[in-house]
């Protein structure tokens, strides 16, 4: 309903593009399903036609940071100027993947997430416009049909390899286990490798069970599929093997609560159609609900030699040879068909008789009526005739009270079932109806035989006879159970959110509010409800909130506050906290609502100055090392000079001490001590501007003069090293904005790390190419290209802080030359060279105020 | 040595290093000859007198250590003194097992420098009267005949001479006789001096019965 406006507008377009992102490798069986059957409901769907792009991440093998942004860097490069309406995340990883970077990459298009785990879902924090299937591994229900089938099982092994998702489930299984303790105890086989592992399976003894979780990785570090590992396992297994996937069953487990990936993979799909046809069904909803159902595979059950008379009912039986049901299942379901038909034709004859008598015409009517649309929506209904005290009941709506097909039903029999708390509200509201000879709506829950608590929703009406007076009630009900746990589910879910939740209606008051709300402002829930929020507000935002909040209701949309500004929130004490604010409308029965989440930020805030300040002592220490870098450099330099000063001192001292002075040449001595010494100065004067804290000033600067500058001046660096550094300047270069002394430093940093990496490279072919270059939008770049050792494996690992490659190295520099680069508007980055070497370049915008 | 005035090389590439050190050099009464880079200096035709090269380690073209393993390798006389703005330890350590008369880090004292300037040149001197010395032992050496050549070898291994005479299939006069003329043709009076002209000339002794 929230987003529905802004998918209408989409979905006028006849062809959406569809963004699948695999968190696994595409070659394992579960994703294969998935595909498969994503492929399918995609390419049968006529409107919207949907283009397919498919993306296999593979984060088993490619796990963190680095990876993880070369990965977003891989995605937002290929997907550059392509339009993706809608992405599918496919497990767990990926769907981190897609909610952690949802803003870099397609912001505008909604998750329709498949095959993630309730678990997984928890520890992220969805955007408003995620949903998706939830799929899980039933291991309780496994380890019950374990018991079932081998009800003498004293140890179940459990196989499981080394992968982040093998571990996930690991754990998982191992908590499970810790419940059948101590009937049934686990051993485990991880951290194995294949080999390993099938050694030890082949020697659990026959009566045990092996109990097969996943592994995607083995304890050797090779990477595996799950079902290729399951294959080697059940061929050398003397005992009855289980597990949780539908895949496994094709390599002869004997069973279990089997999730199936390509049947999640399907609902995904098709519930991702429904979304870019304009239609949002949040996650969680029975739409988008998967349910494993028990699958026993018949000839493993056999192999196993294990009685199918263990096998619990409702259990489905795979690759079971055609019996007599399957044979003449047609035959059987059409004599079935025709006793229902003759049950149905008993039962509405005896309603018409129950009615006939005294109902009018049309009453008996809109009954058949409503007789036909209840039995095709599921609903029970029932007749009370209140003069005899006699109850009808159709079939359905007995099963919902749990009464016997025969069972003599009347007022009392029917109360004896609703729950005595629920009892008082349910009558008043009947005799309501009765009274006003109108509608009742009303939900009791009702107590069946056999204990279990079911949730009712009656709806009915009372009509009367030509006295005026009630005789006949006509009720329907509902099995609202799942709803109702929904709600509570809800109501659990935001009081145990660790952020604050607000639900404000349109007058601007607080209607509810969760526990971390109450501690959040330091309010009783008693002394806030039905207060306006404006309470919540720190003085000066008062006056304007109503206006804004009048605007924010009228478009409908989610969207969050404080994005970009700074928000407060006044607790009860009257101090401030900052915080931030995301806003969705909720249509309700009680209007249109704001659901309000909260986020304290105050730890966040100081967590911010915290790394500001740590970005400053960085800078201040990168600084330290280009300078300890350039303090070599100029110890040569100012050499020079000193050496020419003394030399020529002492010439003259000694022309002098033989007799052999003349004015000429005493005075060329001294010009020669001049122009040293002035040499000397210049040097200085050189350092001073280097170190002066002048970086606040920025004035055009020629590039192409930078660098020679410093190709000048890494010149006895560059002799020391035996490298070569060649310039090759653009001349129609544009002029840049920028601090001329911090981009020395940068291009200082960059040219000596290339020196540093050519130390194996052969002498003669130690050189660095210093190119500056006009792009074509009119930047500047500057490309330092060395032929040295190459980048390594993850090139984003040298820009980051403490990285380094020499064993003196403080490794800042690149860091810290990203962030000046960064400052100034540009990018930095790194790549290896054709022909070996690598190259790093930056580029930085035109000076717009001074045109070349 | 010839009689040839004592001559100073400067390789260095800063003009004001290369000048002012060839003003210091001439007040201390040196001839002196700069050199922008090694190749330069290497395309000079050797001085054929006592020589010594005052080298920057660090040259745009080749770097002075590798200067001077070259100049070793074609038997140059010239001795070095290194020059170096880094003061780099290591650095001199090599130069100086390779021979380096010293390594002095810029800037330096006149009389550090000249002190190893002359040093170098005494040592250049030394080497080219040593090579004076072996040349003309060569020339009185090819004046034997190969049969006092022969002798000359067994001799200076300290056979005696009937050894020689069984060794050469003579008669013991002879070899008295041809032992006499080498003794007499290489200007020396006895055995001892006679083994350490061979050591000079590098003649290695041949033993009988080999």
């Amino acid at each position: 309903m929230l987003l529905t406006a802004g998918f209408a507008h989409a979905s006028a377009e006849a062809e959406k593009s569809v963004l699948v992102l695999y968190g696994e490798r595409g070659d394992l069986p579960a994703i294969e399903a998935v595909e498969e059957n994503i492929r399918k409901v995609f390419h049968s769907s006529a409107s919207p036609r949907v283009e397919l792009y498919s993306e296999y991440l593979d984060f088993t093998r490619f796990s963190g940071e680095p990876n993880e942004r070369s990965t977003l860097r891989y995605l937002q490069e290929r997907y550059a100027g392509r339009r993706i309406d809608l992405i599918v995340p496919v497990t767990g990883s990926a769907l981190e993947f897609a909610v952690v970077h949802h803003h870099e990459l397609f912001p505008s298009a909604p998750l329709v997430f498949c095959a993630v785990d309730q678990r997984e879902l928890e520890k992220l924090v969805l955007p408003a416009d995620a949903t998706g299937i939830i799929g899980h591994f039933d291991l309780e229900r496994t380890i019950q049909l374990i018991l079932q089938l081998q009800p003498e099982v004293a140890e179940i092994v459990c196989v499981a390899g080394t992968a982040s998702f093998d571990r996930l489930w690991a754990d998982e299984t191992a908590k499970v286990m810790e419940r059948f303790r101590p009937k049934v105890l686990a051993r485990w086989i991880k951290d194995k490798s294949i080999a390993e592992t099938v050694d030890e399976v082949s020697r659990v003894p026959k009566t045990s069970a092996v109990l097969f979780v996943s592994m995607l990785r083995d304890g050797a570090g090779q990477s595996t599929s799950s079902v290729d590992v399951l294959r080697d396992l059940v061929r050398a297994s003397k005992s009855p093997v289980y597990g949780v996937s539908s895949q496994f069953l094709d390599v002869g487990i004997v069973g279990g609560a089997i999730f199936d990936f390509g049947e999640n993979g399907r609902k995904a799909a098709e519930l991702a159609l429904k979304v870019l046809r304009g239609r949002w069904v949040p996650y969680g909803s029975p739409e988008a609900e998967s349910q494993n159902p028990l699958v026993i595979s018949w000839p493993a059950l056999r192999r196993a030699e294990l009685p199918e008379s263990r096998v619990p009912a409702g259990a489905e039986v795979w690759f079971k040879p055609p019996g007599l049901w399957e044979t003449h299942r047609r035959f059987i379901l059409i004599v079935t068909g025709a006793v229902v038909l003759q049950a149905a034709l008993i039962a509405s004859l005896l309603a018409e008789r129950l009615s006939r008598r005294r109902a009018e015409s049309s009453l008996r009517q809109s009954e058949e009526r409503m007789n036909l649309a209840a039995d095709a929506a599921g609903l029970g209904m029932e007749l009370w005739d209140m003069k005899k005290g006699e109850v009808w009941m159709t079939e359905k709506g007995r099963t919902l009270f749990g009464f016997e097909r025969d069972a003599h039903l009347d007022s009392a029999t029917i109360t004896a079932r609703v729950h005595p708390d629920d009892r008082p509200a349910r009558d008043a509201a009947i005799k309501e109806s009765i009274n006003t000879q109108g509608e009742y709506s009303t939900a009791y829950r009702v107590v069946l035989p056999n204990g279990h608590l079911r949730w009712i929703g009656a709806r009915g009406r009372s009509f009367s006879d030509g006295n005026g007076k009630v005789s006949l009630l006509l009720g329907v009900s509902i099995d609202v159970t799942r709803q109702r746990y929904a709600e509570d589910r809800f109501k659990l879910v935001v009081e145990a959110s660790p952020n604050g939740i607000l639900l404000v209606n349109e007058a601007g008051l607080i209607v509810l509010l969760n526990a971390c709300a109450e501690k959040l402002f330091g309010y009783k829930r008693e002394e806030i409800l039905g207060r306006p929020i404006e309470t919540l507000l720190p003085e000066r935002f008062r006056v304007q909130h109503p206006t804004r909040r009048g605007q924010f209701l009228a478009p409908p949309t989610a969207r969050s506050m404080g994005v970009g500004r700074e928000l407060f929130a006044l607790r009860k004490d009257g101090t401030e906290i900052p915080v931030e604010i995301g806003i969705s409308p909720i249509q309700s029965e009680e209007g249109l609502l704001d659901l309000a989440v909260i986020v304290d930020i105050s730890a966040r805030k100081n967590a911010e100055a915290e790394a500001l300040q740590y970005r400053e002592e960085l800078e201040r220490q990168g600084r330290l090392e280009i300078l300890g870098e350039m303090a070599a450099s100029l110890a040569h330099e100012l050499n020079q000079p000193l050496t020419g000063i003394m030399n020529s001192a002492s010439a003259g001292r000694r022309f002098i001490a033989r007799g052999r002075a003349d004015i000429p040449k005493l005075d060329e001595l001294l010009e020669a001590v001049v122009g040293d010494a002035q040499r000397a100065g210049g040097i200085i004067r050189n350092i001073r501007e280097m170190t002066r804290k002048g970086e606040g000033v920025r004035t055009s600067v020629d590039l192409n003069a930078v660098v020679s500058e410093v190709a000048l001046f890494v010149r006895s660096q560059a002799l020391e090293r035996h490298c070569v550094v060649v310039t090759e300047p653009d001349p129609r270069l544009a002029l840049v904005k920028a601090n001329p002394v911090l981009l020395q430093q940068v291009l200082l940093n960059i040219i000596i790390n290339a020196f540093e990496s050519m130390e194996k490279t052969p002498p003669e072919r130690r050189r660095v190419i210093v190119r500056t270059q006009r792009e074509a939008n009119g930047e500047a770049r500057v490309s330092v290209r060395d032929f040295g050792i190459g980048l390594p494996e993850e090139p984003e690992r040298i820009f980051r802080q403490f990285f380094s490659t020499k064993a003196e190295g403080m490794g800042m520099g690149l860091a810290l030359a990203r962030l000046i680069i960064a400052s100034h508007g540009g990018g930095l980055s790194a790549s290896n060279a054709e022909g070996g070497g690598s190259c790093v370049y930056f580029t930085l915008p035109p000076d717009m105020e001074r045109p070349v | 040595m010839k009689g040839r005035e004592p001559l100073v090389f400067v390789v260095d590439d800063d003009k004001s290093v290369r000048t002012s050190l060839a003003r210091l050099l001439e007040s201390d009464g040196y001839m002196v000859e700069s050199f922008v880079s090694a190749a330069e200096y290497l395309a000079r035709k050797p001085y054929p007198g006592a020589a010594c090269l005052i080298l920057d380690v660090l040259l745009p073209d080749l770097d002075g250590l590798t200067l001077q393993r070259e100049l070793e390798e074609q038997g140059r006389k010239e001795q070095i003194v290194f020059i170096t703005g880094h003061g780099d330890i290591p650095m001199g350590v090599r130069a100086m097992k390779r021979g380096a008369v010293d390594f002095l880090a810029k800037p330096f004292l006149d009389d550090e420098l000249l002190g190893a300037v002359s040093q170098a040149l005494s040592r250049s001197a030394e080497n080219w009267h040593k090579q004076d010395e072996v040349t003309q032992i060569q020339a009185r050496v090819a004046t034997l005949t190969p049969r006092e050549f022969q002798v000359f070898r067994l001799v200076i291994a300290g056979s005696l001479n009937k050894q020689i005479a069984a060794e050469l299939g003579a008669a013991l006069r002879t070899i008295k006789t041809h032992r006499g003329r080498v003794m007499h043709k290489l200007g020396v009076e006895s055995v001892a001096e006679l083994v350490r002209l061979a050591e000079k000339a590098g003649i290695d002794p041949v033993r009988t019965g080999t």
